[in-house]
């Protein structure tokens, strides 16, 4: 909210200090909890720029269209060149001088214009960012003091400071809020506003009549009719207080009303009486279907759950958010009733988000407004609309209040309070410091009776007051001790840890982690998955689910949660490769989310998602890098080993996902259960992707590999007789998995048989059609003995000559 | 026969001095020591002699034959020596070729924060709990002080996701994508008993997107329930924290701000690390970088998980991952963390 200081200065409080030293009043109100996030110094914006006379006006010596001007400027005469026709020597300026910067960071130095030095620039109003358009330079008065600051002869001396009003402290989205609040922390006195105006013969009660039918929801409704005002445009001052307020100027009537709330905070409206039908206003709840065409043009159809000021026949204000077209002020309008009331905080709220109608009205509304604020603003705007549009006032006015606001009565207890804040408050400055609050505060000692200002809603309880010494006082004076606590047995969520050891073994494997946002693109996510998602059987998760969709999503991009997280690595793999990075390594661990049948209704489980793509560069050893897919896929078996997990396996998918390559795919097996997949993009989707290079990747469900997890290592003894292998090269039909075999030996070959690694495979000339040889390594050990090579031998024959006949193979 | 000895002994000498590689002096060895060798042909008419001479030639011919092979062995030594050295001058390479191990790769800048963040406050005994990105409005809001149309939730602009009941109505489902790690104080307050250290990271989500929002961002939220606990605890705590975070000579100080789970709450900010407070463009001249929101735990929070207050009481603290890593690691754009440019992730390495 942007406060002004000069408004500040009109409620009689002394702030003249801050006048050279804004910064001063930011740190004051930032270390009292109203952040002041941006400060305009007006006057610091027109330095260097004064006023002048043209002393002499002559013709520039090299260009028609140019003048050359002799200019007092006060401290010297200045020749300064001229493009604008409208100014004559006496006349008085505004002269831009060597040093200043005019508004677009326009920065003014001595300069040969033409071939005629010019050390300065006479301004136009458009130059000096006063209006957006203007004809020729300012003319200012002839009275004007040479040599005098623009700012402080234009009045443009102001401060404005931006104030960032959290939502408990409603009481300062007011310049008088924001006094009451410097006058409370620093001790200086305000002036209370008196508004004295003439009244005239007319009764607003004859006018019109009011009623509140929803008290609930309209706590005080105030209102007086002003007649014969003349509507037309706000005197200067009022124009530039607003302007300079961030609000537009519209006429001196709905002006008036503006620059009372922005002054007093309460939200004021204007009606046009003439336009109030059967005389009557009522506030009450909307019917539902009823229509409303609000101030800026908005058909609105009421749901039912609104309030509304309704007057002989409909609707002609939504209560607190906004006035209606047909009753508001027009060049037209002659008699006014203004209102001044209060509206329940939560429904004015409801209804402003309902119909996606926010207002400075609303904004205060559903913040708070002071209940006892309301006739001192009604006064205050009949005043000025008595002095600034020639209305006459109504000698009566409405004030139905219905239902007085409590204050509540808090017992602070001293002790209590110094306790939770770390350090001690006495009971006299306590006292103090509440009643510069504003509170009415009784008894002594420790405990406290506090009755705070109507003003001040946000504070209920002693912990409210607590924050109000510490503000005093200042948040600097608080203690550092470090808490003496219970010791207690508490463990990390298991699976943060997991995690981050994942995380950490993957990252020493060559793999980068990324991280990419949850919200994803509906769109591209049915691009990547299509048709045959592949379930959870297949895939170790279900892909055909429904997606989790986000019910006001910033844009179609961002439309629902992500149901698997390999889509986002591969737009990751895309952005990589077209800045030129052709080969690279990611993972990401992340939940996923899915809509879910029964119970709760959604899902969300944590995957492991890693991408490899491009060819590795060879370097000076010519050492050949892996196919992808097996580099992607000895990077998850070291990860299974190196979690002890007993068993794993990579066997085809019964049924590929569209998305993976039919030949150069397979789900992943740990311990019997389907944990994820892994494989090579299929080609014709990375096609339809834009893909231009081979990408290996796999999803893994970590809910499935961490429900056993982590392992407890258990020791074992180094053996102490050595071992003996022995190798076979078996031909293998190219139907049959290697792992099969290898599996298949090492059963055969006993207890004795530790290991059976695959160590060569040759396919090719010399083989059988359709068969491919492989050479198996078996590692046989006896924990007891040293074995023979004669009793290897035999365990070993015995062993191949089992496969062989199980697996209908031959020994190459 | 002595004097034939020492003949024999000097000519051996001679020849072992002269030798040139380990192939003369073995020839010479053989020569002299040998079976058939000079010094053992010699000593084949030893039984010629009187038993008195035999003895003392005896020895002199056992001294010859040891100083010979200790003469022949140190130079024989010093011939490996000399052929091995030649032999290693061959097989030079050159040390300064690149070496070869798989690259390692890194560890997500959000991430690293986001575990030292929980490490550091794991010394001073507090345990990561996490909780769901989807979360009911109730723990998400009102058991945070926020009920339906309180003001504070506009601060927290809130995705609601259609939970399949209320998907045609036009109303919003009582379930949104957390807007703060908060509800896990909540989860844990509801099944835990205190006395409670916990620290919660984790994505949170806000509708709001600019240059310096992302809609999904990162929080981490800590909570101390125990029995005695107090403000200048909290500022302690967080001092701790900064100091260990970005650098022993920082300091904290708290602002007055508000949010609703909390009373008095506070803005914290830290001694700018960079700058170390003189002012520069990470703390935009002031010398300060706000980096947590904090606070003593609301009385209606309390209220909302059946806590008994103020028997227990405690504090509550909140801050930015990705603020975190800004002015830790200087990152200039909060587009970098979910691009997952290689050339910007390989920077933070392991």
């Amino acid at each position: 909210m942007k406060i002004s200081l000069k408004l500040l200065s009109g409620f009689g409080i002394d702030l003249s200090e801050y006048q050279g030293n804004p910064q001063k009043l930011a740190d004051l109100l930032t270390n009292a909890g109203l952040e002041v996030e941006d400060i305009r110094d007006a006057s610091r914006q027109f330095n260097h720029v004064v006023v002048g006379k043209i002393l002499e006006k002559n013709k520039h010596p090299n260009a028609d269209s140019l003048t050359l001007c002799l200019v007092d400027t006060g401290d010297k005469k200045r020749r300064i060149v001229c493009g604008a026709k409208n100014h004559n020597a006496g006349d008085m300026v505004v002269a831009a001088l060597p040093g200043a910067v005019l508004p677009g960071n326009f920065a003014i130095k001595v300069s040969k214009i033409r071939g005629e030095e010019s050390e300065g620039m006479l301004c136009s109003e458009k130059e000096l960012g006063l209006k957006s358009e203007s004809e020729g330079i300012l003319i200012l008065p002839a009275n004007a003091p040479v040599g005098e600051p623009i700012a402080k002869y234009l009045k443009m001396d102001d401060i404005i400071f931006d104030i960032k009003v959290t939502p408990n402290r409603a009481d300062c989205l007011s310049h008088f809020g924001v006094v009451r609040e410097i006058s409370a922390l620093t001790g200086k006195p305000y002036q209370p506003l008196i508004t004295p105006f003439e009244e005239g013969r007319d009764s607003t009660k004859k006018l019109v009549k009011v009623s509140i039918e929803d008290t609930e929801r309209c706590p005080r409704y105030a209102g007086r009719a002003v007649k014969n005002v003349k509507v037309g445009p706000s005197p200067q001052w009022l124009v530039q207080a607003l302007e300079s307020l961030g609000l537009r100027s519209i006429n001196n009537i709905v002006d008036v009303t503006n620059y009372v709330m922005m002054t007093l905070g309460q939200p004021l409206h204007a009606f046009d009486l003439a336009k109030i039908r059967g005389a009557q206003i009522t506030v009450r709840g909307a019917v539902k279907g009823e229509k409303f065409k609000t101030l800026d043009d908005k058909e609105l159809s009421f749901q039912g759950t609104e309030l509304v000021i309704a007057d002989g026949e409909g609707p002609v204000a939504l209560a607190g958010v906004m006035g209606g077209l047909d009753s508001g002020i027009t060049e037209a309008t002659k008699d006014v009733f203004i209102e001044s009331a209060i509206f329940n905080a939560a429904s004015v709220r409801r209804t402003s988000k309902l119909h996606g109608l926010e207002s400075d009205s609303s904004y205060r509304f559903s913040r708070g407004v002071d209940p006892e604020g309301v006739i001192l603003a009604l006064n205050r705007c009949c005043q000025l609309l008595a002095d600034f549009a020639s209305g006459s006032v109504c000698s009566d006015f409405y004030d139905i209040y219905p239902r007085p606001v409590s204050r509540p009565r808090i017992e602070l207890d001293l002790k209590f309070i110094s306790a939770r804040l770390g350090f001690v408050v006495d009971s006299a400055e306590a006292k103090k410091i509440l009643e510069r609050v504003g509170c009415a505060v009784s008894g002594s000692g420790d405990k406290l009776l506090v009755n705070p200002p109507p003003f001040r809603s946000d504070l209920k309880l002693a912990e409210d007051l607590g924050e109000e010494l510490l503000r005093f006082k200042g948040f600097a004076g608080i203690p550092e001790t470090l808490p003496s606590v219970t010791a207690f047995f508490q463990s990390d969520d298991k699976d943060f840890r997991l995690e981050q050891r994942l995380s950490e073994l993957f990252a020493s494997l060559g793999y980068s982690q990324a991280v990419n946002l949850s919200l994803f693109s509906s769109e591209f996510q049915k691009k990547v998955l299509q048709d045959k998602r592949g379930g959870a059987r297949e895939i170790g998760f279900d892909l055909d689910v429904k997606n989790i969709e986000i019910t006001n999503p910033l844009n179609n991009e961002l439309d629902i949660l992500r149901v698997a997280l390999f889509p986002s690595l591969l737009k990751n793999v895309a952005h990589n490769f077209r800045h030129g990075l052709t080969r690279g390594k990611l993972f990401e661990i992340a939940p996923v989310f899915a809509m879910k049948a029964g119970g709760e209704p959604f899902s969300e489980e944590t995957h492991l998602s890693c991408v490899v793509w491009g060819e590795e560069p060879g370097d000076w050893l010519k050492l050949k890098s892996a196919p992808l897919f097996y580099e992607l896929k000895g990077a998850l078996e070291n990860f299974l080993r190196t979690w002890n997990f007993k068993s794993f396996k990579f066997q085809p998918l019964k049924e590929t996902p569209s998305y993976l390559h039919p030949g150069q795919s397979a789900q992943v097996l740990v311990e019997g259960k389907t944990a994820g997949f892994i494989g090579i993009l299929h080609p014709a989707r990375a096609a339809e992707l834009d893909l231009k290079t081979e990408i290996a990747f796999c999803e893994l469900n970590l809910k499935t590999l961490f429900a056993s997890q982590p392992r407890a290592i258990k020791s074992k003894d180094v053996p102490k007789f050595p071992s003996v292998e022995r190798d076979v090269a078996l031909l293998v039909g190219n139907d049959l998995l290697a792992s099969d075999v290898q599996g298949e030996l090492l059963k055969a070959a006993g207890p004795l048989a530790k290991e059976c690694v695959l160590f060569d495979l040759y396919s090719g000339e010399n083989l059988p059609p359709n068969t491919r040889s492989i050479a198996l390594r078996v590692t046989y050990q006896d924990p007891t003995k040293t074995l023979l090579d004669g009793d290897v031998n035999a365990l070993h024959q015995k062993a191949v000559q089992a496969v062989c006949s199980k697996l209908h193979l031959s020994v190459r | 026969m002595q004097s034939r000895m020492n003949e024999l002994f000097a000519e051996a000498k001679v020849l072992i001095e002269k030798a040139t590689s380990s192939e003369a002096l073995y020839e010479v060895k053989v020569k002299f020591l040998g079976k058939q060798g000079s010094l053992s042909v010699l000593l084949k008419e030893l039984g010629k002699l009187s038993p008195e001479e035999r003895k003392s030639v005896g020895k002199s011919a056992n001294e010859i034959k040891e100083k010979l092979e200790s003469l022949i062995n140190s130079k024989s030594e010093n011939f490996k020596t000399a052929e091995l050295n030649k032999k290693l001058s061959g097989e030079k390479i050159d040390v300064s070729l690149p070496g070869h191990a798989p690259q390692v790769g890194s560890i997500h800048p959000l991430f690293k924060v986001n575990k030292e963040i929980c490490d550091i406050f794991g010394r001073l005994g507090f345990a990561v709990r996490t909780g769901p990105h989807v979360e009911k409005d109730a723990y998400n809001f009102d058991a945070l002080n926020m009920p339906a149309d309180h003001p504070a939730r506009d601060l927290q602009d809130t995705f609601y996701v259609k939970d399949g009941s209320t998907q045609d109505s036009g109303k919003l489902s009582q379930w949104v994508l957390r807007t703060h790690t908060s509800p896990v104080q909540i989860r844990t307050m509801l099944t835990e008993k205190p006395p409670l250290r916990v620290i919660s990271p984790g994505g949170v989500y806000r509708s709001d997107s600019d240059t310096s929002h992302s809609p999904h961002f990162h929080q981490v939220e800590g909570l101390l329930i125990d029995k005695n606990v107090s403000m200048a605890d909290l500022k302690g705590v967080l001092a701790f924290f900064a100091k260990e975070f970005f650098g022993t000579e920082i300091k904290v100080r708290l602002r007055p701000s508000y949010f609703p789970f909390v009373e008095p709450g506070a803005e914290v900010d830290a001694s700018c690390p960079l700058c170390k407070g003189a002012g520069c463009s990470m703390c935009k001249g002031s010398g300060w970088i706000e980096i947590a929101g904090c606070g003593m735990v609301h009385p209606e929070v309390f209220k909302a998980v059946n806590l008994e207050y103020p028997t227990w009481n405690g504090f509550a603290f909140g801050m930015g991952i990705e603020r975190m890593a800004v002015v830790k690691y200087g990152v200039s754009h909060i587009g970098h963390f979910s691009e997952n440019d290689l050339r910007f992730l390989e920077t933070f390495k392991l």
